[in-house]
């Protein structure tokens, strides 16, 4: 799978549910599980009434829609979308970008980022993403919470069961000599 | 009474709908097989608009025919003459008018004597005739979910087999073969 093809991201499973699916929560129609031992890993959901009709379906728009059977109309219902704003578009305001789809435009860059081309950012052009402002200096670099986020992909990380850990493959770390 | 007992035999055999098939029988277009608690039915359908036929998996409790897993979605029969039967080694196969096959399924061990079976949670399943256990079918349709993922399908990977359990979306509500679109689980993983 290329970066360019992708259209969503769920990931990654925290444990508890999807960080880019909050609407994921436990409810009363269906359980869900996430299962990883040496034989699978898999994502799997299971009804908690079997008399309910439920599915999910992917759609050529790159949607996943879930589904529900509705007695007194006699149609399926549209229970739940992944995508629901423009901001679920994969990469939309590139690397270092942040998406809130209650700004105009939606992109910004993160605190202490500008854009890497101002010129595209300006005409909407956000997928060039943004840069620090000044390098890491190792000495008053610190940490700042943000709030509301889908975690960083873990496409290119790893996971040890051992550990329980995740750790960032060391190529997204560019050291210069 | 002997012409009685025979059509009473006729009337119970058309009447009772069966969950498995055997390896003697031939599933024509037109004919269901239903599951045990009649949750779901397989047989011949034809979407919305479209004039192929498919064979497929669908409610059988719901009013509007919604199938949830195609078999041939690529190869689409252009009549009522598909024939689905069993093979001896285990194969489900679906022939077309001229007796070609156009779509099978595959075996993960040779058979000695096979059934399917559709279950009431919408998987059909070959396996061996008396063994229930999941873990030994030869082949199952929740390992080939289309475009639809149903309570108790998964997605995800088999790391043994490296079977990967994926969405694929359909061209249109008229035609379910592959469209552009697939759900996948990533991941990568380190043993240390």
């Amino acid at each position: 799978m290329e970066d360019s093809n992708v259209k969503y991201r769920a990931e990654p499973w925290n444990g508890l549910g999807f960080s880019g699916l909050p609407r994921l929560k436990p409810n009363p129609i269906y359980t869900f599980e996430f299962v990883f031992n040496d034989k699978e890993i898999f994502y799997r959901e299971t009804l908690v009434n079997n008399s309910t009709h439920w599915r999910a379906i992917a759609t050529q728009y790159g949607d996943l829609q879930l589904l529900l059977w509705m007695e007194q109309t006699q149609s399926w219902f549209l229970y739940a979308t992944v995508n629901t704003d423009n901001c679920e578009r994969y990469n939309l305001c590139g690397p270092n970008g942040i998406c809130s789809i209650d700004h105009s435009p939606v992109c910004d860059c993160l605190y202490e980022f500008v854009p890497k081309v101002p010129r595209d950012w300006k005409k909407t052009g956000w997928s060039s993403g943004c840069l620090r402002k000044t390098a890491l200096n190792c000495f008053r670099d610190g940490f700042r919470k943000l709030r509301g986020l889908k975690m960083p992909e873990t496409r290119k990380s790893w996971f040890s069961i051992e550990l329980k850990t995740t750790y960032r493959r060391t190529t997204g770390f560019v050291v210069s000599s | 009474m002997l012409v009685f007992c025979f059509i009473s035999f006729l009337i119970v055999r058309t009447a009772t709908p069966t969950d498995t098939i055997y390896t003697a029988q031939l599933i024509r277009d037109g004919d269901t097989i239903v599951s045990a608690g009649r949750t779901y039915e397989l047989g011949f359908f034809t979407p919305e608009k479209s004039r192929n036929r498919y064979l497929g998996i669908w409610y059988g409790k719901i009013s509007v025919q919604t199938a949830v897993w195609v078999a041939n979605r690529e190869t689409p029969l252009n009549d009522s003459s598909g024939v689905v039967r069993l093979t001896n080694q285990g194969l489900l196969v679906l022939l077309n008018r001229s007796g070609s096959i156009i779509w099978s399924s595959n075996t993960s061990a040779p058979a000695r004597n096979p059934v399917a079976q559709l279950l009431d949670s919408g998987n059909l399943f070959v396996k061996e005739e008396g063994d229930n256990n999941m873990e030994n079918s030869l082949w199952q349709s929740f390992d080939y979910s289309g475009n639809t993922l149903i309570p108790g399908s998964k997605l995800g990977q088999n790391r043994i087999t490296g079977m990967n359990w994926h969405l694929t979306s359909r061209k249109s509500s008229d035609d379910p073969s592959r469209g552009n679109i697939s759900i996948i689980l990533n991941y990568s993983w380190w043993i240390s």
